[in-house]
């Protein structure tokens, strides 16, 4: 039941609400049969974006065009239903009078498919989904996972070439999302429609996406890979959205050496006596730019102290698992938050930290230190703030 | 530019059409007729361009008395309220007292009585040669009781105790026991306990007072018969006198419902200005359910009873009144005798008496009023159902406008606004001769008598449904046009069943209001078409009350037939699905 997905071309969309502006000229081409997450804080417009998208809300400048129609344009606005997409809402949106057949056979019916043909399809989507034994149950007689795998089978059934998505995961307990997001994963491309997702969780975004676009303040400032988007951040807005345990001011301490794009260089790190480091240079600085580092947990490694750049302090250990996650205070004052090791080091111990080049960033400084923590709600970022804090209650000792 | 203004027309576009149809309803005439009490000369009402000496002739005598009667009468009845509907709040949510699961069922059926029913009913039930004298218990005492200031207090407080109950029985159902339980584990007793959550329930206490003041002030059942009877001007009354004069005084009965909207005024300006600035949230995800005092077994027997007591007098005396007294002969007249007769029924159906003119007019063909008002309560309510859908989905829009906002405050002033003030603006506004120049000539037709009750309806009936519209979540539709479905389309599959129960028990309270309605069908029935409501108290009036009471009986049971086939026909023919989400809980 392969369908081909359709292309997506966005261009200079802009959507104001009274004098905000949601979606300021935002430009974006989606390749048919791609899937696409939109990451970005509260209010950086994807959820916009999405409904435009969607035909829920109108543009109020710009052009969408889904395949080789033009659904937004000044002027013009093909209404949703006749955009031929599905979505799966936040709130899963299940028709709470109609059972979870009834509503997947809902797009079915929009259809007029002949009625033995819609419930076979709506039964064999419930069986893809594992819901065929509960075909008959009201969306409040589910948990919230099964009312989301019927909105899923819902939007998969009519076989449309875009499927949407609107954080779909963040009503759900974690087991609960790693099962659905699997679920979304293959059903949506091995529907072979185009698929555009929108979440403000990076790892979601990074386990979902072919390409990822990350949005700020109605526009798109990247849009890469995941992989491009760890490793070359092209802003530090991108950089603390995708991840990071600490950042802090540096000062250059050698010139940058390899081919652009993939430059070293050596940088001195904060406080007095500071370590130098050599990091990642993901583009090209000019020489009198104030530089700022930021550092992926993935980097940070407890090493002995022969082997150690900077010494530091265990201010807290969690276990995780597999190993524990420490955080370490160092002079300057930096505090490295979820560093990973295998074994459990005490609270108050002094350990070696090595930074691993490649997960050291080197971007000019923009702003003001974590410009809106609004826009860091629920990263690790938000956390450099209160563990700054705690780093600078360091007594006096094991730290270089 | 040109696209934000595109946006700008479409976004607020639906809404100007609504707002237009209340402001033609209510804004408007309404406006008029208080207009015109200071600018006579621009309605032909007087000679002055501006004047206040309208007042004047309303601070005086009879109407004056008419204020201060109202005034104080409604003072009284909040206290009276506040012990009445708080105690069986208080007993039915927070005590284990006997039938709580009944008593807020009863509430609600109390709050569809009309007043005037519920006084008239005491009249049966009282007056010399009535209901009790059949039974020989006829009591001069009880007599001149009822026939008094304190009789009219009586139903007065007994007919708005539901208000006072809804608003305290809520705050006191949300009220967990964390407060209580806080005061306890910090050494405080009972009086201390009670000193602190007494505070914290400060404004359901103050709504109440405003709604019970408010509802007083403005009600006209009562000023109109047992009041009337009893010699006791009340404002109401006095508006619709003034109206009812020859030459009609239009600028004095302005003057008096300026008053009258003022002294409403008094209480929720007083409760805006003591809850300002100030959060009694009381309701979070972590409130737990209160715990229920034990009462004593003699405590339980007592209070229960207490509250049985209570719907006796509020529904089961007047029910007696109007049931007993339909089989009585020459109710309540020296010529009436023990005898029992269906004579009265026969009247009801055949209208083959020939009383007065007014009465011959208020009930001829006689069973028509019970007709027309079932066919009228019908077209309103279906009516107000569908525009009030429409304005609850507007008032509780994600993103509310400038026009929401000032819509809303139009409804709620609509809300506020007596009927009795309502139709006296009808009658001033759709009878000037610039209205008929504009060629509306809805003067004394039913479609003006309709539209007086959309007036009143639609805007009860917008607030009412906008807790279950707001609950329903915008992705529904949202999700159906996504999914294929056309704007009507979603609508009819996706959203109409979702708010089904509602719709109906909506249809139903506004069925039942209407059919009941006194006072602006008193002031715009057409001639020869009277209204339930008209006719039972023109047989009242015309010393024929036992006609009066057949006819009440016949209404209601007219009017349970209808509640009971729309129920039943719902429960039989809806889908499962539909019948399963929402009902009476989220109106309530």
């Amino acid at each position: 039941m392969a369908t081909r997905g359709e292309r997506v071309a966005i261009s200079g969309a802009s959507k104001y609400f009274g004098p905000k502006a949601a979606l300021a000229g935002l430009d974006l081409q989606v390749e048919p049969g791609s899937f696409v997450v939109l990451l970005g804080p509260s209010g950086s417009g994807k959820t916009t974006l999405l409904r435009c998208l969607a035909g829920i809300e109108r543009l109020s400048e710009g052009t969408i065009a889904i395949g080789d129609t033009v659904v937004a344009a000044p002027g013009t606005h093909l209404p949703p239903e006749r955009r031929r997409l599905a979505m799966v809402f936040q709130d899963y949106a299940l028709w709470p009078h109609m059972t979870a057949e009834r509503n997947v056979l809902f797009p079915l019916r929009q259809m007029k498919l002949p009625g033995h043909e819609a419930r076979e399809r709506a039964h064999n989507m419930l069986a893809r989904v594992g819901l065929a034994h509960l075909a008959g149950r009201y969306p409040n007689e589910l948990s919230g996972g099964e009312q989301q795998r019927v909105a899923l089978a819902r939007s998969l059934v009519g076989g449309v070439g875009l499927l949407l998505f609107d954080e779909p995961l963040s009503n759900l307990d974690a087991d609960m999302r790693e099962q659905l997001r699997l679920a979304i994963s293959t059903l949506a491309r091995d529907s072979g429609a185009t698929s555009v997702y929108i979440t403000h969780d990076q790892s979601e975004a990074f386990s979902l996406a072919d390409r990822v676009g990350v949005l700020r303040d109605g526009r798109l400032v990247q849009w890469g890979t995941p992989e491009e988007l760890y490793r070359q951040p092209a802003s530090p807005f991108v950089a603390r959205f995708t991840g990071i345990c600490t950042e802090m001011p540096v000062t250059r301490a050698g010139s940058p050496v390899g081919a652009p794009g993939a430059q070293a260089l050596e940088v001195r790190l904060p406080g007095a006596g500071g370590a130098v480091v050599t990091a990642s240079l993901p583009r090209p600085v000019g020489d009198g730019t104030a530089l700022h580092m930021f550092v992926r947990h993935s980097a940070v490694h407890i090493v002995a102290p022969p082997d150690a750049q900077l010494m530091a302090q265990v201010r807290d250990v969690a276990f995780a698992g597999r190993g524990y996650e420490h955080a370490l205070a160092a002079d300057g004052p930096l505090l490295f938050t979820r560093t990973f090791c295998e074994q459990r080091w005490p609270r108050g111990a002094s350990v070696g930290v090595r930074l691993n080049p490649e997960g050291c960033l080197v971007l000019p400084a923009e702003g003001p230190h974590l410009g809106g923590g609004q826009a860091l709600a629920g990263n690790d970022g938000g956390l450099v703030d209160l563990t700054a804090a705690m780093a600078s209650q360091l007594p006096p000792g094991p730290a270089s | 530019m040109r696209a934000k203004a595109a946006d700008v027309v479409r976004h607020y576009g639906g809404q100007w059409l609504v707002w237009a149809i209340l402001a033609f309803l209510v804004a408007v005439p309404v406006g008029a007729f208080l207009v015109q009490v200071f600018v006579p000369r621009l309605f032909d009402q007087g000679t002055s361009w501006f004047t206040l000496s309208n007042f004047t002739q309303a601070f005086q005598g009879h109407v004056l008395l008419g204020l201060f009667n109202s005034l104080w009468v409604s003072t009284v009845v909040c206290v009276l309220d506040l012990v009445i509907g708080g105690g069986v709040a208080w007993l039915s949510m927070r005590t284990n007292i006997g039938g709580r699961r009944i008593w807020p069922g009863m509430m609600w059926g109390l709050l569809l009585v009309p007043t005037w029913l519920m006084a008239q009913g005491w009249q049966y039930l009282t007056e010399p040669n009535g209901v009790l004298s059949q039974f020989s218990l006829y009591s001069p005492f009880v007599h001149h009781v009822i026939f008094s200031p304190v009789g009219v207090v009586l139903v007065d407080a007994l007919a708005t105790a539901p208000y006072a109950y809804l608003t305290l029985s809520s705050a006191l159902g949300g009220l967990g026991s964390q407060f209580e339980e806080a005061v306890r584990v910090h050494g405080g007793g009972r009086v201390a306990t009670f000193r602190v959550v007494v505070p914290v329930l400060a404004p359901a206490v103050l709504a109440s007072v405003a709604l019970v003041f408010v509802e007083t002030m403005s009600d006209y059942g009562v000023a109109s018969t047992l009041a009337y009877q009893s010699r006791f001007p009340m404002a109401t009354y006095g508006i619709y006198e003034s109206i009812n004069n020859l030459p009609a005084q239009f600028p004095v009965a302005g003057a008096i419902s300026i008053l009258l909207l003022a002294s409403a005024a008094i209480p929720l300006a007083l409760q805006s200005r003591v809850t300002r600035g100030r959060s009694y949230a009381i309701l979070s995800g972590r409130t737990r359910p209160a715990t229920r005092y034990r009462l004593g077994r003699a405590a339980r027997w007592v209070l229960t009873s207490a509250v049985g007591v209570f719907f006796l007098l509020a529904l089961g005396a007047p029910a007696l009144g109007a049931f007993a007294g339909s089989f009585v002969a020459n109710l309540g007249s020296p010529l009436g005798g023990q005898a029992l007769t269906l004579a009265n029924y026969r009247e009801v159906f055949s209208g083959s008496i020939a009383y007065s003119h007014s009465v011959a007019e208020g009930a001829s063909g006689t069973s028509g009023p019970v007709l027309l008002s079932t066919m009228l309560a019908a077209i309103t309510a279906t009516i107000t159902v569908v525009v009030g859908l429409a304005v609850a989905r507007l008032l509780s829009a994600r993103r509310p406008g400038r026009f929401t906002k000032a819509g809303d405050l139009l409804i709620l002033g609509s809300i506020a606004l007596p009927g009795i003030v309502l139709g006296a603006g009808y009658i001033f506004a759709f009878n000037l001769p610039i209205t008929s120049h504009l060629g509306v000539d809805l003067y004394e037709t039913l479609p003006l008598l309709v539209m007086g009750y959309l007036a009143t309806s639609i805007p009860t009936t917008s607030r009412i449904m906008m807790g279950p519209v707001a609950q329903v979540h915008g992705s529904l539709m949202e999700a159906a046009r996504v999914h294929g479905a056309r704007a009507l389309s979603a609508v009819r599959s996706c959203y109409v069943p979702v708010v089904s129960r509602v719709l109906v028990l909506v249809w139903l309270v506004t069925l039942t209001k209407t059919f009941w309605e006194l006072p602006i069908s008193q002031l715009l029935y057409p001639p020869g078409e009277a209204t339930v409501s008209v006719a039972i108290d023109n047989w009242d009036n015309n010393y024929h009350p036992e006609v009066g009471a057949a006819m009440t009986v016949v209404a209601l049971g007219a009017c349970f037939v209808v509640i009971g086939l729309v129920l039943g026909g719902f429960r039989l023919l809806a889908p499962r699905g539909w019948r399963r989400l929402g009902g009476w809980r989220s109106v309530a």
